[in-house]
């Protein structure tokens, strides 16, 4: 999971862990990639609107073009949907450009969010 | 500024050829009736013949404007100042003509003259308004003159006023310099008003332009903060959800409790955050992309859960929907808002085996909407203050759970932003009504 603010970060590794999930929390972009090649998770929640404007974006067309992730679900969490372009919106929708990315407002419930999960990782599997 | 002045310009010219009909008409009836009841001296046929002269004007001046407001460019100011210059031109050698038939200076037509003037002296600038009175005087005194020296003769208006008094040098120059004082006066006068009230219009202009602009600041710096609070509201409501799940370990009898009157607390506030977000979003008009879509399927979608919640509490639900309504255009997202927030109010504030009712009917290009219901109503002195940020019933009981009073301010708002009007009526403890009209294409009517 990475997400800039750390409180949030911490009491949702918190939740989630008590579901049973292994989490690893990251609260800076960089660190990001670092985690991705050491654990390998199965599963990524980020943060879209880190400490630049694009940071999570750019961060996410990244990870998405390299072919080792192209498939990882990724859950998007954003506080500005409406304030995105709407070629961008739509980018984030799209199956082929984006595929398993789950686009979610903040703040998102805990309990919703592990639901997500499980689903995404269900659907995953099956894959 | 310059652009906003041209409709004001375009009403003045309608208005100046509206008064032109009305004066060829008098002209006619009068010249007649002085002819042939009074049996005064006047030139009848010269007179008939100017007021045709001067119909034709009228309706060359009807084309010339037509063609100037058929598209409107950054020329039509200065064209429609154009077709002012020409038609008091035209109009003072009509009336010193006129005036030479109808007993030269003898004649009470003489005061038409000021009208010109008047008219002048509000359009254009101080010395265009002087020139205009110049150019009057200069007119008068040219047919005063050349009949008082028998260059050109003399039509007496015999049976009115004395006939020789165009010959008498002091009263042509006596007359001539009250005349050119009364002038002088009146186009300093009118001018100063028009100045004045031009003047006083533009500030009033700027003022808004500026208050529009402060209350866009304001929205801005409202949206901004209200962001940051959201985000921190956000980490306090998962951090006390670690407690209050017990996650981190049993809490006893009063940790619970206070663990939970946190929560409940944080939650208030976030929802008023977010209302408070989405209202002044909708006030700086971010999210009012409109399209197309069919209402009844927004209408079945909104109304299902308010079915569930009303079925609950066992409250009778009727919807009515014309069957002629089909696409509308507007903000799907708020249109579906707006409904579920008034159907849902009306489900809260009504008591248990009550009845709620949605109608939606068809009304030339528009659609009304009522949301009625036999709830605890609204007193009659609040019924003007709904709509407003932070209003609360007074007379609403205890036991139900008040939201964050913006609730009915994004109602409006989102009618607003879709050009339409929404209304409330109420009998305190009985029922309450919202109603609300909608432009089926709110682009077009704007």
């Amino acid at each position: 999971m990475i997400d800039d603010d750390e409180d949030l970060l911490r009491s949702f590794q918190v939740i989630l862990e008590s579901f049973g999930f292994d989490v690893t929390a990251c609260n800076e972009g960089k660190n990001g990639f670092i985690i991705l090649k050491k654990d390998k998770p199965d599963l990524l929640v980020l943060d879209v609107m880190m400490s630049t404007k694009l940071e999570g974006y750019d961060m996410l067309r990244v990870i998405k073009n390299e072919p080792e992730y192209k498939n990882m679900p990724i859950i998007l969490l954003t506080g500005m949907r409406d304030q995105l372009e709407i070629d961008l919106l739509s980018a984030l929708e799209d199956e082929s450009l984006f595929p398993n990315v789950s686009l979610q407002d903040k703040p998102i419930d805990p309990r919703t969010l592990v639901e997500l999960i499980r689903d995404m990782l269900k659907g995953h599997d099956k894959v | 500024m310059e652009k906003k002045l041209i409709p004001a310009h375009i009403l003045f010219v309608k208005w100046f050829i509206r008064i032109r009909w009305f004066a060829v008409f008098i002209l006619i009836i009068s010249n007649y009736i002085v002819k042939h009841l009074f049996n005064i001296s006047i030139q009848e046929i010269p007179v008939y013949i100017l007021s045709v002269i001067l119909f034709a004007l009228n309706v060359l001046h009807t084309i010339i404007l037509r063609r100037i407001t058929k598209k409107e460019s950054s020329k039509t100011i200065s064209k429609i100042k154009q077709e002012i210059h020409f038609q008091i031109l035209t109009d003072l050698i009509i009336l010193t003509l006129i005036l030479h038939y109808s007993g030269g200076i003898e004649s009470p037509l003489i005061l038409f003259y000021f009208l010109h003037m008047i008219i002048a002296s509000s359009i254009f600038s101080t010395l265009g308004s002087y020139l205009y009175a110049t150019y009057a005087l200069l007119l008068a005194a040219l047919l005063a003159s050349l009949e008082c020296y028998s260059v050109i003769p003399h039509y007496p208006l015999e049976g009115f006023v004395s006939h020789e008094l165009y010959k008498n040098t002091l009263f042509v120059f006596g007359t001539g310099f009250v005349f050119t004082c009364t002038s002088i006066l009146v186009v300093s006068l009118s001018h100063m008003i028009v100045s004045r009230s031009i003047k006083i219009e533009e500030t009033y202009v700027k003022t808004n332009l500026e208050l529009e602009n402060k209350d866009k600041l304001k929205n801005e710096y409202v949206l901004r903060v209200t962001h940051d609070i959201k985000g921190h509201v956000a980490a306090i409501l998962s951090c006390i959800e670690v407690i209050r799940s017990k996650i981190a370990g049993p809490l006893n009898e009063v940790q619970e409790e206070f663990a939970n009157r946190v929560f409940e607390r944080t939650e208030l506030l976030s929802s008023f955050v977010k209302n408070l977000l989405n209202l002044t979003k909708k006030r700086l008009k971010h999210d009012s992309e409109f399209e197309e879509f069919l209402l009844k399927g927004l209408i079945n979608k909104v109304v299902m859960p308010v079915q569930i919640l009303a079925r609950d509490r066992s409250i009778d639900f009727n919807i009515y929907v014309d069957n002629s309504i089909q696409m509308i255009t507007g903000n799907p997202l708020a249109i579906e808002e707006l409904y579920s927030n008034l159907l849902l109010n009306a489900v809260k504030y009504t008591p248990p085996h009550g009845n709620i009712a949605l109608t939606i009917r068809d009304h030339y290009n528009h659609i009304t909407t009522e949301i009625s219901d036999s709830g605890i109503g609204i007193p009659k002195e609040e019924l003007s203050k709904v709509f407003d940020e932070f209003y609360r019933g007074t007379n609403v009981p205890k036991d139900i759970k008040t939201g964050s009073g913006l609730g009915l301010s994004i109602v409006k708002q989102i009618v607003e932003n879709h050009n339409g009007s929404i209304w409330v009526s109420s009998e305190l403890g009985v029922w309450t009504k919202f109603t609300f009209i909608l432009p089926i294409n709110p682009t077009i009517i704007s």
